[in-house]
């Protein structure tokens, strides 16, 4: 159960994806790094500010945090960077921009609705995407693979 | 191609059975006993798929079988999966493009039965 292996080829007569892909593992751990402090911001600004108003600063910062880092050229949080992955456009391996970095935001939440199965759909997904992947039309690579320059941009 | 059968990646799948035991065997032991409420039915009253998957693999863990049937059965088939994963270490698992989302459909009607939608 190694981190940092790449994957195997795929076996003759079968396909996987088009290219090296972040693992569960790593993701699901910058998922922790960069989850983790925003749910204790939001506990913190719904007691201070009230449910509505607390919320909805909550979700100000999460379009600003993920707009911003997953925008950018390195396509990193700082728990992606953390965890070394990175977010590129799917068909170009650019950058996603702050707009689609809002959108992945926002898909995230679509990918939760239905018990995070949009989440999970990782790991039967031939491009490695979840929902909100596809939805940004982007990937989730590791940096051995796709290294990054600067961080954020 | 899209038709081709899909060679899974076992590192992710062992990856996401190592959590999926841990919560499983967790979660009933921590205070207020945490489960995840699906979003989509307490904003619809519709289950999803994943409904009662939670329930069904901590009482496949405790060979509670009856009861982890009745919450979803794709619990059982989850665990035992896991198992062979992580005991038996295959080199590869390649499946039919349609299995997934066969497999998905079948968890939802099944969700759908249970909270009497269908």
């Amino acid at each position: 159960m190694s981190l940092y292996a790449p994957p195997a080829p795929p076996a003759p007569g079968t396909s996987g994806p088009s290219g090296p892909r972040a693992s569960f593992w790593r993701r699901f751990g910058a998922a922790l790094v960069d989850g983790i402090p925003l749910f204790v911001v939001n506990i913190v600004l719904r007691s201070a500010f009230g449910l509505g108003v607390g919320a909805a600063l909550s979700i100000v910062i999460g379009v600003t945090y993920f707009g911003f880092f997953e925008g950018s050229a390195s396509g990193q949080t700082i728990g992606k960077r953390a965890l070394g992955i990175r977010v590129i456009d799917y068909g170009t391996g650019g950058p996603l921009g702050f707009g689609r970095g809002v959108v992945r935001y926002f898909a995230r939440i679509l990918s939760s609705i239905p018990c995070l199965l949009g989440y999970f759909w990782m790991l039967w997904d031939r491009e490695k995407q979840t929902w909100h992947d596809k939805l940004a039309s982007d990937v989730v690579v590791p940096v051995w693979a796709y290294p990054v320059s600067s961080w954020p941009n | 191609m899209s038709g081709q059968p899909i060679d899974l990646d076992l590192t992710d799948l062992r990856g996401a059975a190592v959590v999926m035991l841990a919560a499983g065997a967790v979660l009933p032991l921590l205070p207020g006993h945490p489960s995840l409420a699906c979003p989509l039915r307490r904003l619809t009253g519709v289950p999803c798929p994943l409904c009662g998957m939670t329930t069904s693999v901590e009482q496949t863990l405790r060979l509670h079988l009856h009861a982890a049937v009745a919450a979803n059965p794709a619990g059982l088939l989850a665990v035992a999966t896991a198992a062979v994963l992580l005991v038996a270490r295959p080199r590869r698992l390649v499946v039919p493009a349609l299995l997934p989302p066969l497999l998905l459909a079948g968890m939802w009607l099944f969700e759908l039965y249970r909270y009497s939608i269908i």
